[in-house]
């Protein structure tokens, strides 16, 4: 039964021939195939080529899940050393094509390693790199960041 | 179709250009449901640092769904909060209890110095009920801490009074409210109930039972989803004389119903609860083993006998690499691992994991809280004492307008 292929392109015509068993990871995928079992084509707007061929590599890796302690943490280790190749604007590429190709497990890793990555940013970082604009006036922002004191605070870090 | 494909493009720009605005311009597209998503997985500190970023971004953390979110998200990240109180000082610290944590968020030390609750022998603590602490004493000065946000608060004396106050801290997940009830440990009297929030005051908690909690020495309580557990006296009159029964009472935090539970038929039970798989358990004083009675059923009043072997065969606990006692401080609320650990030296905190299923054990010592010169300065005369307390996670609940 698996091992009917289907090809996904990407928007910018980059196309990728995968196991269905692998594109049914996609939920978006899985959802057309229910409504029409006969494609075997499916263009993905939304997302380009080099965004896309990740996404497929972790729906590789993913596609059986064992229940095995020993395949977690194997699974575990290789999504840690995954998204260790990848910068911040490269994550929040990869959250998008997550989010509109629904890969929950890819979803749920991406948003943890996005949030590990950016908790020592600054709120100036954090606005750059989000494309936040400040609304705050000069008063308002000095009065949040009163409130907020302790979140500035440099913690000992002594080590363990 | 040429508009997609005008946006595809300028996702290309972004990936492959550094220039700012071309990336601006698409990442001002992430949706807000993902922001919510990756802030909920942040760490308390950096979620209110952020506030500073924008007032949508302030907005988003500070709403009531967000708060509760972060508690349930940050039970995932459990710690060992661990509290030392010196004549002078407060340091508190939280270890992660998972193995393999990321040592480089994890652990850091907080000094108090001002702005912690102050500490009295004859005050009581609470556990850590989704990352607050209650502290309380029989006077009814009752204190709600959360160390995350460096808040605490002292609420009202209860009214109307209550002669020798017990109190306990609880929280119910699904409103994600928290709140303390206040019982009288000396005759019976309505309990009184107080929800953690603006505009808040003690009110009477209708249609209890009659009942005196045990509270010989502290109310020891248990808050296990959205119940909390403490064990209670019920009088009934026997011709003309009273007698009491010993039971186990629930309060349902969001409903404010109690229930009276049957006490398992053992005469070892001591004064000591756990949380056994989301299950209220009884533990009893064995010395063979642990051994403790699982509530299985409130409504069936269900107890089932559970028995582990010891981490260390024979008792007392005598750690065979350290020169520790180990002493059962809890489980792990989720890898079910048994929580031993040692009072009795301070210089360092020592910690046994042991998973019986696996028949595991792993030891963690710690030596940074404080530091060498710290331990140094503060002798055993000086270090007042240490608190430990397991399955500790992050709140945002701000305390701030409680008394508002």
């Amino acid at each position: 039964m698996s091992s009917n292929k289907i090809v996904l392109t990407s928007s910018d015509g980059e196309s990728f021939e995968v196991e269905e068993v692998v594109a049914r990871k996609l939920q978006i995928v899985g959802h057309m195939l229910e409504d029409d079992c006969v494609i075997n084509e499916i263009p993905l707007q939304n997302v380009t080529g080099d965004i896309l061929s990740m996404v497929i590599e972790y729906c590789k890796t993913h596609v059986d899940e064992e229940e095995s302690e020993e395949a977690q943490t194997k699974l575990k280790t290789w999504d840690e050393e995954f998204m260790k190749k990848f910068d911040i604007k490269t994550l929040l590429q990869i959250i998008l094509a997550a989010n509109y190709l629904n890969v929950k497990g890819l979803l749920d890793l991406v948003s943890q390693t996005i949030a590990d990555t950016i908790k020592d940013y600054t709120p100036e970082q954090i606005r750059e790199v989000f494309g936040v604009e400040n609304d705050y006036t000069e008063e308002e922002e000095a009065e949040v960041r009163k409130e907020n004191a302790w979140a500035f605070d440099e913690a000992d870090t002594p080590k363990p | 179709m040429d508009r997609r494909e005008e946006e595809a493009e300028d996702k290309e720009i972004s990936i492959q250009s550094k220039e700012d605005e071309s990336c601006r311009k698409f990442l001002v597209m992430i949706p807000l449901d993902l922001i919510h998503e990756i802030l909920l997985r942040l760490p308390a500190k950096s979620v209110a640092k952020f506030r500073c970023v924008s007032k949508l971004w302030s907005s988003i953390t500070t709403r009531p769904d967000f708060i509760r979110s972060f508690v349930s998200q940050s039970s995932t990240r459990l710690c060992l909060f661990v509290c030392v109180n010196t004549r002078d000082e407060r340091l508190s610290c939280s270890i992660p209890q998972h193995e393999n944590s990321d040592r480089s968020s994890y652990p850091h030390v907080e000094r108090y110095r001002k702005n912690a609750p102050k500490f009295d022998y004859h005050q009581r603590y609470s556990e850590s009920v989704h990352g607050l602490i209650g502290l309380g004493d029989f006077c009814g000065n009752i204190v709600v801490w959360n160390p995350t946000m460096r808040q605490h608060v002292t609420l009202p004396k209860p009214e109307p009074r209550v002669p020798c106050v017990c109190s306990c801290l609880g929280y119910d997940p699904v409103e994600g409210k928290y709140k303390v009830l206040c019982i009288s440990g000396y005759r019976y009297q309505d309990p009184l109930v107080f929800t953690l929030g603006p505009q808040e005051s003690w009110r009477v908690a209708q249609n209890s039972p009659k009942h005196v909690p045990r509270c010989t020495w502290v109310l020891i309580s248990k808050c296990i989803n959205g119940n909390l557990y403490y064990e209670a006296s019920i009088p009934f009159g026997v011709n003309d004389s009273f007698e009491v029964e010993k039971v186990l009472m629930s309060f349902d935090v969001r409903y404010e119903k109690f229930n009276t539970i049957k006490k398992p038929a053992d005469d070892l039970l001591c004064e000591f609860f756990l949380d056994y798989e989301g299950k209220l358990a009884w533990v009893c004083a064995d010395v063979s083993c642990i051994r403790f009675w699982v509530l299985e059923d409130e409504e069936k009043q269900e107890w089932s006998l559970r028995k582990f072997l010891l981490p260390i065969p024979k008792f007392p606990l005598r750690d065979t690499i350290w020169e520790v006692s180990w002493e059962l401080r809890g489980i792990t609320h989720d890898t079910g691992e048994f929580i031993f650990t040692d009072e009795t030296t301070s210089e360092a905190i020592y910690v046994l994991y042991y998973d019986p299923k696996r028949n595991r054990v792993r030891r963690v010592k710690y030596e940074g809280i404080g530091g060498e010169e710290f331990w140094k300065l503060n002798d055993h005369y000086n270090v007042r004492e240490v608190r430990l307390f397991p399955n500790h996670s992050e709140s945002l609940m701000s305390l701030e307008d409680v008394l508002s």
